[in-house]
This record gives C-alpha cells, structure tokens and sequence, in this order.
C-alpha cells in the first residue's frame, strides 16, 4: 500500500475551534479549554483512502490577527488547507474570506480549500446560514462542510473528502471534484530555508 | 556539670577578646517568617592548649533539624553541622561558690551523634533562648517526620510570604497534629505560658507579635538595644574573671541605635505601673504569709521562655533602673524589687492588725467613760438632795437614796470589775500579737533554713558550703548584708528552679519522642512491607509480561497477551483512592494529583498521554528524590539570606550562581519580586504610585478591543492549572485584571495570545500588581520592540537570529534538519513567544523563569538552545522529516533533569555574548522588515476590501455590542 504525506494547514479566527477540529480527528477527544495556539502546533494521523495511505501532517496555526504574519510560513507547500469560521461568528466568516484571498495570493497551487463551518451544535446562536457558506464555497470551488468538534460530526468526513480531492500520484489528474483554482504565483517569497 | 563548668571558666579566661553577638533576625523586614534561628555562639573547640572557644555564626536549618555553623555570616560552606534532632541538651546550674553578682554561667552542651559539644552563649538569657527554641525546632522536626510528605516538595515552614497563587495554596501542607497525647505530654510545663502570653501586653512598647511561640528580636533598633543592655550587665567589675573582656561583634551594616528620650519616659512609665499593679493586688488578697513565691509577679511560676520575654520587654524598652539597680550590686533586676515588696507587704500586714487593736481598745475606753459619766450625775444628784435638809419627809427619800447609792455602788464595782477584766483581755491579746510576731519570725527563719537546705541538697558536693546565714531576727527589716546574701541565695534558688524545670522538659521532651520515633518507626515499618509487596506485584507483572512478549505474537491469536496488557494498564492508571490517613500513610502516595505549581501532573482523558505522563511523573520523581539526597541548595539561600540582613538584595555573582541552579520554592516570590522590581524601577519612577489601579480601573469601566479576546482566552490558559481551571477561581480573576490593565497601558500590542499564559504563570507567585509590573517587565524590558505588536516582528526576528546561533553553537544537528528541510523554527517560535510555558515540564519552566527574570531574554536563547543538545544524539538518529517533526514537537516535555539542562545551558554553551545577539537582530531585523512590507501591502489590500464592504471592522461592532 502507498504511503502519502499530506501537509494540511488549519486556517481561520481565534477560538472558531481549529485545534479542537484536529483534536477529535487525531486524538478523537474534546477539550472545552484547550490553550490558546500560539504559532502553530503540528500533529499526525494516517488514514486509509482507497488502496492508499494519507499521512496527514496537520499544521494548526494561531489564530489571532497579529499570527498571520506567521501563516505563509505553515501554508507553504501544503497539499490542503482548512479553513474555520465559527457558525455562531458572522465575523469568523468574513476572517475567512481574507484568508482564502490570501492563499489565493501567496498559497501554492492546486491547494485544496476546505471550508469547515465549526460549532454546528450551537444551532441556536447561529449567524452565519448554512446556504450562505455553501454558495461561497462553490464560487470557489472549495470542500465545505458544517463540523461539530464537540459532537464529532462531519470531522472525519471532512478529512475523507479532502483525500477524495487531492490529485491521485499515479495520473496527474483529479481523482474526485475540480481542485481549488487558482493563478499559480510567479515567484515565491525568498525564504533562506524550507 | 562541675567540670564542664570548669572547662567554661577556662574559655572565659581566654582572654580572646572573643567576639560575641546573639541571636540576629536575618532577611529583615518584618514580614519575614520568625521562625529563623541564627546568631552568634562560642564554640568550644581545638585540641590542648589550642582548646578554647571560638566565635561561630549558627543557622538553623529547619529542613534536616541541622545546625549549622559557619565562619561568618557571609560564608556559603558550613564548617560543620549539629544534628539537632537526635540532640539532647543540658546546661550548668548557677554557680555556687560565685560573688554575688555574677552572671551565671552561660555555656550548654548538645549531645548529638555520640558527642558533647559545648556551646557558650552571649549570656544567660539568650542561653535558655537557644536551648527553648532548639528544643522547640527539634520537637516541631520530629514531629513533622510523621507527616513527610515526599510530594509537597517544601520545607517545613509553611509560605510565609503569602504571595502568589501558589503560596496561599497551603491547604495540602496543614495537617493535624499526629499524637496529641505527646504533645499534651509535652506541654505539662508548657501549660504555664497561658499567662505569660500576656508578656506582649505588658510591654505595649513592643512592635507587633510575631509567631506566638517564639521572641524575636523586630527591629534593628530593639537589637541594638539587646546588645546595649546585654553590654550594661556586664559592667566592669561583675565579671567573675577580672580580666574578662567583652567586645560585641557588628556587622558594619548594624547599628546601634539609641532610643530616644522619649521611648524612655514611656518605658520608665510602663515600668512603673508593672511594679505598682501587683503591689495593689497583694493588698486586697492579703494573705499574711511574706514568703509567696507564687506570688511575685516577676518570678515563680513562669516558663523560661516568658521569664526571658519579659526580659526582653524590658531591655529592649532601655529600662534605665535595670542599669541602676545592677549598678547597686544585687544580683539582677527583678530581685531588689520583689524583696522590697516582701517586706511592705508583711509591715502592712502588721500595721494592720495593730490598727485593728487600737480601734477595740478606744472603744472600750468609751463605753468605760459614758458608764463613769452616768454615775457622777446619780452622785450628784442624791448629794443636792441632801443639801437642802428636809429631813421629815424626805428620810425615807433619804433611806431610799442610800439604797440607791448602795445599788449605784455596787454597780459601779461592777463596771470596775468588767472593765479589769476588759483590761486583762487587752493585755492578753498585746501578748497574743507578740506572740504572733514572734511566730512569724519563725516561720521566716524556717523558710530560711528550708531555702539553704535545698541549695545545698541540689549544690551536691560540686560546691563549697553556703556563707553563714545571719540568723534572722525576728524583726522584719533585715539588714543590709543579710537581705544581700538572701537575695544572692533566692536567685541561685530561682535559677536552680529554672534549671530543673529545664531539665524536666527536657526528660519528658525526650521521652515523647522517643515514642514518636518508635511509632514513626513501626509505621515505616509498615510502610516498607507494604512497599516490598507493591514491588513484588509489579516485579511479577513485569515478569507475565515478558513472558508475553516472548511468545511469538501471532497476529490472529493475540487474545490472552491483549488481556494482559489490558489488565496491567488498568492496574498502572488506576488512581489511588482516597482513603483513611492512617492508611494513607502507610501505603505509599507515589504520584499526587497535582504538582506544588498546581498543575496537573496526569491529564484527565486520553489514555495515550495518560501513561506517558505517569511514567514522567514517576521519573520527576526519582529524579527528586536523589536530588535529596544531597545537601540542598537551601542551606546556600538561607545563607545567603542571613548575609542580607541589613541591605537590599543586590545582583552579583553570587546571587546569579544561586538563581541559575533555581530558587527554592519558599523564597521564589520574594526574589521574583525583587527582581521585577528591579527592572521595572524606572518605569515606576515615572509613574505616579497607584498606576495599576487606576488602568485597571478604566478597564473596568469601559472595553477595548482586547477585552474581547481576553475574555475569550481566560478559560483557556493554563487549563491543567488548578488555579486557573474554573471561571470562578482567583486565579481567573487576577489574570483577567492583570491583562486589561495591561492593554490599557500599552495600546500598541494591547492584547497578543501568549500574553496570558505569561501573567498566568507570573500570577503563581506574585500578587496582581507585581505580576503586571512582570508583564511590563518582559515586554517593554527584556524583549525587544514589537515583540508581541501587529507583525510580530521582534519574534520572527528572534527566529532568524536563533537559527544562526544553532548553526554556530550545534553545527551538526544545525546541518541534520537543513537536510531534512525541518524549519524548526516552526516549533522554537512558541518557545520564545511564552518564555517555554507548556513546552517544558513545571520543574524546568520555574527554573528557567527564574534566571530569565535575573538575567532577561538571553536566557531563552541559552535555554532553547539547551534543549536541542540535550536530545542532539535522539534527533540525529531521526531520519526523516515527519518523525523529526513529531520528535520536536513533544521531546522538550520528555527532558527532566533540570540539572542537566541548567548545566549545559549556562556551561557547555559558553562563551554566549549579548553583543552577538544584539547584532544578529539588528542584522535580520532589516531582512524581516522588508519581507513583510511586501505581505503588509496584500494585507492593506485586504483591509481595504474589509472596510468597504458593509460589515466594518471588529472594533466598532465590539463597541456598539457593548453599549
């Protein structure tokens, strides 16, 4: 069986719950106060797709404005990023569009953009419209899908789907949906390592 | 005892000029625990004619019961120690065959470890001093050993800096007493401080009380008084070897300062009233007996420790008659006093009864005189009568008169008869209170004898006959000479009393713990079988696994192995339950729920991370428990202490040596304020004094754009922090204060996640105040700009600069991860960000924090750099960049050995100029800047859009919301 590895970065505002979505896939536990991320923190998991094996290096980064400085740095080169936003959070959403302006900018090619719409549980307090998110998401042709880390819904399909997204090695081709368009960037920002 | 008396008088005779001092009360300041044991004694030492006392500066150490001595104050190396908690203690009886006058002797001995050694104290008063507190810190020791808790991983003082989170949390360390029997036991003699407590009362003069059970020398003017007065008692010519010499030892950071006039008239005033309070008691009780010991208020029934306190109340008052009546010649102060009191006692007595007497004597002279007064009038009467001559009628009148005068006669005989009898009750009841006089001389002259039989039954032989006593005349005024022997003789009686007292607290002491010990040991006893059992279990579970393992594991038939290993990771987590304390004690308590940081030391879910945090609880603890083993750096600190008796703490060499190998626990959050004190002068000059307040103040009132997000991450810092783990907590509370006063004073960072986890771990041992100034103190001090600003410049600067000192400083392992294109700087940012927090285990962390608040951000650098060569060899054996990436993310909490890593940080990484650093970042700085103008100008792009569109920015929802 072949083994890939995946570089996944975790994208999106402070407290939308990008490490609690890592935590349920990786270690499949919940932490109401899991600390703040400060830069990033970087976990594994391996899953099986197909007759292949994706190792998922998953870079988490910080949320809070200032860290973004810090984003190309863990953006760089990864297969796919996930972008948070907070269901409940109508600003989370708009955090979001900045970044997928951004990666647009500055991301690597061929990224797959999966939108995650986290805290799908709090459905009382929603802001931001499931049918909003969708469009937007299609307009960019971006994976979304509504998560619950607490409730463990939709993470592990989320994970799946992005795999299902990622061009197979053998062709060269798309093995499921269209990938994540965007104009390739004509040179990358001049870093002494990486 | 005579002969260690001898050997005394010897030392004495030295003529060394000796340098002598007392006990001192080091780390001044009065909110310094007193429970400090430290000063100045003599000890006898050296071999033939070298064989003399020597000046030593003792400091108890409460951890191992040690004392130790030293050269000076200042030394850090002790020249050796007594082990005072197997000590027994003894001291010479007043000496016989000495002047009246003398002082006391004032040596003791400690029996300890299978030698005497002789100790000599300034004088008599600060000898019961040593040997009461010695006797105190040894049963406080002995008794403590019951209760080792190998966990809490203080001291037996408790925190009594109450500073910080960590300090208050106190409650583990207070247990009840474990034989209340013993100490009951203990406390027979002890029972009598119920009054004396009052001793603090008496001299309102005296600053507030510190610990009840011991007397402590407050302030440096009281000491200065001590030594004053203990000078004043010896005066010239009192000494009983003439060519003794006295010369005090001081610091020259010490001085003596005189008390002013006015603490004088005060203390003259207070003396006064001591001496007339008592005297006005004795009058109403008025029990006729002059000889009550019971008494006096200034002697008898009181324990050492109060005898010496009232001392102390009096010396440090500069009581001027203490000097007068020395001066006279009586033996001490309290002396002349109480005898004078005698004898106005027992003369009011007299006065009294002869009172009593003349008032019954005039009373019977008048009812005498009315009775002669009645008669004359008859008389008169029947003789006017008579005058007048009417015979006739009259004679029978006549006749009847004569009766009459008969009858008046006779009655006047009568009254004549009762009034001799009245005479002769008079005269007998004259010769009843002679008599009584007479009685009272006697008993007089047997308390006297009484009182010399018992000085020379407890003299023994060692001493020569006591001089004749003057047979005490019957009258109450003694003379002079008389009245001086006595008083002379009373005081050797007294000391006598007091030695024997001594001793027998010393016996029983002794003797319950001696029981304790043997309990102590049947529990440890006890403890080591059960101990042995739990070996047993777990060495034959070791050995089932094993055998597991050695079977082939076929993958199908893995049902028996998996069981086992089930069962025994079951059995490894299982939390141990609560259960009885006595129970508790015996079974042993390997890992507790939280460290003394209040962290959790194993997480509550995740099974994973759950076993490889009990294995590196259990290594902590091994580490810590060998660590033991070896003479603690606290002795060092408490010395260190002691040096600074009198002056600031001030940075040196010295001090920096002792901060890199950590602060003890107890004197963590008096250094870690002192050192951010020190940082922050400068800021705190400019500023006016409630700074903090009145920024937390606009906090309250009104929310910035911070405020949001602090809210949001309160919960979230430190969650594994019992101080931090729930909304309600203090811990929250104070951090959330710190953090919006914070982003009121600096606008341009206002509020960066990390922050919190900085002011969190700040909080455990400073106040809210003192954590701030912590914060400013490593923003606005010890980073360099932007550290924590929009861009983060400063930190990814930091990153740069750090990456080169690893291509410099560990070439190899530099070279490793440029080849496996692993930018460890990904994982490093965080390091710097929150100075280690949660990278490291809570051991390191403090250790590393503290040398980072001495010395400032260099430390970090030294420290990440430390880390990475601890493991060098591990991460070089990696061969690939996820597993090197995985290494990197978790290895900083697999290293426990804070000796270690200390020693390679700030040994094998030298030389480590600032110089270097300081170039590297103004180099980089500018690379820095330049990459991100191009990311500013994308995101301006960004913000650009954002404005337009109809959401606005944050900030102004932030507010609308709030309003």
């Amino acid at each position: 069986m072949a083994l890939r590895e995946l570089k996944v970065c975790l994208l999106g505002d402070t407290g939308v719950g990008k490490s609690s979505i890592v935590w349920r896939f990786v270690e499949d536990s919940f932490d109401p106060n899991i600390n703040p991320t400060i830069g990033a923190s970087f976990m594994t998991k391996t899953v099986q797709y197909q007759n292949e094996l994706h190792k998922f290096l998953i870079w988490d980064t910080a949320g809070q404005e200032r860290f973004r400085a810090l984003a190309p740095m863990y953006y760089r080169g990864s297969a796919a990023a996930i972008i948070v936003y907070d269901i409940t959070k109508e600003e989370t959403f708009s955090t979001l569009k900045n970044w997928v302006k951004e990666l647009r900018q500055h991301g690597p090619p061929n990224i797959v953009v999966a939108i995650a719409g986290n805290k799908c549980d709090l459905i009382d307090v929603r802001e931001v419209m499931e049918r909003d998110a969708k469009d937007y998401a299609d307009s960019i042709h971006a994976i979304f899908v509504e998560t619950s880390a607490k409730n463990a819904i939709n993470i592990n399909e989320l994970f799946i789907e992005i795999s299902r997204r990622i061009p197979s090695t053998d062709a060269n081709l798309p093995s499921g949906g269209k990938g994540f368009k965007l104009r390739r960037q004509p040179s990358e920002p001049k870093r002494s390592c990486c | 005892m005579p002969g260690a008396g001898a050997r005394a008088e010897e030392g004495g005779g030295g003529g060394e000029g000796a340098a002598q001092g007392a006990a001192a009360e080091p780390g001044a300041g009065p909110a310094r625990e007193p429970a400090r044991l430290c000063g100045y004694l003599q000890k006898l030492s050296g071999k033939g004619p070298l064989r003399g006392y020597r000046s030593r500066w003792f400091v108890f150490d409460a951890r191992r019961c040690y004392l130790y001595y030293f050269k000076s104050p200042q030394d850090a190396l002790p020249l050796g120690h007594l082990d005072i908690a197997d000590a027994c203690f003894s001291y010479q009886g007043p000496d016989e065959a000495a002047e009246p006058g003398t002082e006391p002797p004032a040596h003791f001995q400690v029996h300890s470890a299978g030698a005497v050694t002789v100790l000599k104290a300034p004088n008599r008063q600060l000898m019961t001093y040593w040997l009461q507190e010695l006797q105190q810190k040894r049963w406080e020791y002995c008794n403590s050993l019951d209760m080792v808790k190998w966990d809490s991983r203080t001291s037996p003082t408790p925190g009594d800096f109450p500073k910080g989170l960590v300090a208050r949390d106190n409650t583990d360390l207070i247990y009840p007493h474990p034989n209340a029997s013993a100490e009951k036991a203990r406390n027979v003699l002890a029972v009598e401080t119920v009054p004396g407590e009052l001793v603090g009362e008496q001299a309102a003069n005296q600053p507030a009380p510190g610990h009840p059970n011991s007397i402590n020398f407050y302030s440096l003017k009281q000491w200065g008084n001590e030594l004053k007065n203990s000078m004043s008692s010896f005066r010239p010519g009192r000494g009983h070897n003439d060519s003794r010499r006295t010369v005090f030892y001081t610091n020259e950071e010490w001085e003596l300062l005189d008390p002013t006039p006015k603490d004088l008239e005060e203390s003259i005033v207070q003396e006064e009233k001591k001496k007339l309070t008592p005297e006005g008691n004795k009058g109403v009780t008025g029990s006729g007996f002059p000889f009550d010991f019971g008494r006096n208020p200034y002697k008898g029934k009181r324990p050492l420790k109060d005898i010496i306190g009232s001392y102390k109340n009096r010396h440090s008052s500069g009581d001027p008659s203490s000097e007068g009546t020395s001066g006279s010649g009586s033996v001490s102060i309290r002396k002349p006093a109480s005898e004078m009191q005698l004898q106005v006692q027992s003369q009011q007595e007299e006065l009294e009864q002869l009172k009593k007497d003349l008032s019954s004597q005039k009373e019977l002279v008048r009812l005498l005189q009315q009775t002669v007064r009645s008669s004359q009038y008859d008389k008169y009467f029947t003789s006017s009568r008579l005058c007048e001559g009417v015979p006739k009628d009259t004679l029978e009148l006549l006749h009847q008169k004569d009766d009459q005068i008969l009858g008046l006669t006779s009655q006047l005989e009568r009254f004549s008869l009762e009034k001799e009898s009245l005479q002769q009750e008079v005269r007998t009841l004259k010769s009843k209170v002679g008599e009584l006089n007479e009685q009272l001389g006697m008993l007089m002259e047997t308390i006297q004898a009484k009182d010399e039989v018992i000085i020379k039954l407890s003299e023994g032989e060692g001493n020569g006959p006591p001089p004749t006593v003057a047979p005490s005349s019957p009258s109450v005024v003694p003379v002079a000479r008389d009245q001086l022997e006595l008083d002379r003789l009373k005081d050797n009686l007294q000391g006598y009393k007091t030695q024997n007292k001594f001793l027998n607290k010393e016996i029983l002491e002794l003797s319950a713990l001696r029981r304790n010990a043997e309990r102590r040991e049947r529990d440890l006893m006890a403890k080591y079988s059960s101990l042995e059992a739990k070996l047993c279990q777990i060495e034959s579970k070791y050995l089932i696994l094993l055998q597991e393992m050695k079977t082939p594991v076929c993958s199908e038939d893995q049902g028996p192995t998996r069981e086992v290993i089930a069962q025994l990771l079951e059995d490894a987590l299982q939390v141990e339950s609560q259960e009885q304390p006595e129970q508790a004690f015996v079974k042993p308590h390997l890992v507790s729920e939280y460290d003394i940081y209040g962290f959790r030391t194993v997480p509550e879910d995740d099974e994973e991370e759950k076993l490889v945090a009990k294995v590196r609880a259990l290594d902590l603890k091994t580490l810590y428990l060998t660590e033991n083993q070896e003479v603690s750096t606290g002795v060092k600190w408490e010395n260190y202490f002691a040096s600074t008796v009198n002056r600031e703490m001030m940075c040196s060499p010295e001090l920096k040596n002792l901060i890199r190998a950590g602060i003890p626990h107890e004197h963590r959050s008096k250094v870690w304020k002192w050192c951010v004190d020190r940082h922050t002068r400068k800021f705190k000059d400019n500023t006016e004094p409630g700074h903090f307040q009145t920024l937390l103040q606009k906090a309250l009132e009104k929310q910035n754009p911070a405020s949001k997000q602090i809210e949001l991450d309160l919960l979230r810092t430190l969650p594994n922090n019992k101080h931090y783990s729930c909304p309600t907590s203090e811990g929250i509370q104070k951090l959330r204060n710190v953090l919006l006063a914070f982003s009121w004073r600096n606008p341009d960072i206002g509020y960066c996640q990390g922050l919190n986890r900085l002011v969190a771990v700040a909080l455990l041992y400073l106040e809210q105040e003192d954590a701030f100034w912590c914060l400013v103190t490593i923003v606005e001090v010890f980073m360099p700009r932007d550290y924590y600003t929009k861009t983060l410049l400063g930190s990814q600067v930091d990153q740069r600069v750090f990456r080169d000192l690893m291509s410099e400083k560990l070439p190899r392992l530099h070279g490793h991860f440029e080849q496996y294109k692993v930018d460890y700087t990904l994982i490093t940012f965080n390091w710097f960000l929150v100075v280690f927090v949660d990278s490291v285990v809570s051991d390191i962390l403090f250790k590393i924090w503290d040398s980072f608040l001495y010395e400032g951000p260099k430390v970090i650098f030294r420290f990440a750099l430390a880390l990475f060569k601890y493991k060098e060899e591990e991460i070089l054996k990696l061969q690939d960049s996820m597993s090197i990436f995985k290494y990197l993310r978790y290895f900083t909490r697999t290293i426990l050995d804070a000796r270690k890593l200390i020693s390679i940080s700030f040994g094998d990484l030298n030389p480590f100029p600032l110089r270097q650093i300081r170039n590297r970042r103004a180099y980089h700085l500018e690379k820095v800047r330049l990459e991100l103008t191009e990311l500013e100008a994308i995101r301006e792009d960004f913000l650009r859009e954002r404005d337009t569109s109809p959401d606005k920015g944050e900030l102004v929802s932030d507010e609308e919301e709030d309003t």
